[in-house]
């Protein structure tokens, strides 16, 4: 099988992979990062959303081997309950969780577009949420919340 | 870098002819990859197991994307948001970065790209219909020989292009249109993101004195393949009215052949075809 060398949430990984398997079973079955989560398999919900060398990607899309010799960030790598990124705690806050399944997926898209646009328009935080599907909230929390961590 | 494997081997060419020669090695088993969106999804689709995927996105010459002496040149591997960061082509050209905007979500546009839309041939690809009325040419290469065929000749039907087997589609070009020109775009879903297009159209039209010098419209959804609609000749060197915009209408109804599918009716898509047509017409009298 071919061998796949990345990073992932700043650490070098090898692994044998199917070359066909999606990105998104060789982080939860492979590499255990169950916080990356499994919608639609399709590329429609949101879910699975990572940083492929910092943008954000639907990693069930991505056939594994195309991330050979790149750098990805999970959930994981963003921040966790001791040490949460401003935007977890501020979606949090805003009541933008309920079930919490797509809460990774938007988080994801947050932070990729923070990495490109550091002071968003409500505007440009819609769009970089489009791509995202929540069935609890109706998005107004989420967007608050997003616009909230960066007025911090 | 060549990775080896009983199963599905995945390659990185890193020139355009390697990749045409590992296209030539695999035969119809190879697989080309650029976004893969839709491969991915396809090859589940069909239950197909390809030899080998051949990603192209690491062939520096593929992402080339310049605007020079009004010639616009995307590469194979430029994906829709390195498009949309392009502030001239933007400026240029909205109607295009309309299009690009309303296709899938941020992720989907961080990899997919603008050749493998037409490359996947759907009726529905929303990036077709603005790069049809902008006579957008598709470069296709074996390594040795190159061709250049135009856009409407290149996609043949449902998922059939004019590609030979050890072909790879290099980059597409066009000439941005003289200022007199406008554009716009108009697509309808079922939702604004994500969704597939019930209807998409582009128009692009240019005023001489207040009548119509040239004008042209492509419909996407309503045939196998983005319609380029025939017949306008008719309206050339009359005034922009409502009874012009009503000839024009009826010109581009005739030009659809839609379908009933599960996202709406053939009655409705001739509806909305109408509508669209009256509504961008509309709005480039305002701009005036």
């Amino acid at each position: 099988m071919p061998t796949l060398k990345m990073i992932v949430n700043n650490e070098p990984i090898t692994l044998e992979v199917d070359a066909l398997r999606p990105l998104v079973d060789v982080l939860r079955e492979d590499l255990g990062l169950l916080g990356t989560k499994v919608g639609c398999r399709e590329g429609e919900c949101g879910a699975c959303t990572i940083l492929l060398d910092g943008k954000a990607v639907n990693s069930c899309l991505i056939p594994a081997m195309r991330a050979h010799g790149c750098s990805i960030v999970t959930i994981e790598g963003v921040g966790d309950v001791d040490n949460p990124h401003p935007v977890q705690v501020s979606i949090t806050e805003e009541g933008g969780v309920q079930c919490g399944y797509c809460t990774p997926g938007f988080v994801m898209s947050a932070v990729g577009l923070l990495n490109k646009s550091p002071n968003p328009t409500e505007a440009e935080v819609r769009e970089a949420i489009s791509g995202n599907l929540c069935r609890c909230t109706g998005y107004n929390r989420i967007v608050k919340g997003i616009l909230k961590s960066v007025e911090k | 870098m060549e990775v080896k494997s009983e199963r599905t081997e995945y390659l990185f060419p890193k020139l355009i002819d390697e990749a045409c020669k590992l296209k030539e090695k695999f035969g119809a088993g190879g697989r080309f990859l650029a976004g893969g969106t839709d491969l991915l999804l396809l090859l589940d689709q069909l239950n197909e197991k390809p030899k080998a995927l051949i990603d192209i996105n690491r062939i520096p010459e593929l992402k080339t994307f310049t605007i020079s002496d009004s010639l616009v040149t995307i590469g194979a591997a430029v994906t829709y948001n390195e498009i949309l960061e392009n502030n001239e082509l933007c400026q240029q050209l909205p109607f295009l970065e309309k299009a690009i905007r309303s296709i899938g979500g941020v992720q989907v546009r961080n990899m997919a790209t603008l050749v493998g839309n037409i490359a996947n041939a759907s009726p529905a690809g929303d990036s077709l219909p603005a790069l049809y009325v902008l006579k957008a040419k598709v470069c296709t290469t074996d390594g040795t020989n190159q061709r250049e065929i135009a856009i409407e000749d290149f996609i043949l039907g449902v998922r059939k292009i004019n590609l030979k087997p050890n072909e790879l589609i290099s980059h597409i070009k066009f000439k941005l249109p003289k200022p007199a020109f406008h554009g716009e775009f108009e697509k309808i879903g079922l939702r604004k993101a994500m969704a597939i297009s019930l209807v998409s159209l582009a128009l692009l039209i240019s005023l001489d004195e207040l009548k119509i010098d040239e004008i042209y419209i492509a419909l996407g959804s309503v045939a196998p393949t983005v319609v380029n609609v025939g017949g306008l000749d008719a309206i050339i060197g009359k005034p922009l009215n409502q009874k012009t915009i009503a000839e024009i209408v009826a010109i581009a109804a005739n030009n659809a052949k839609p379908i009933d599918d599960v996202r709406g009716s053939a009655e409705y898509r001739r509806m909305a075809i109408t509508g669209m047509v009256k509504r961008s017409l509309n709005k480039f009298i305002d701009k005036n």
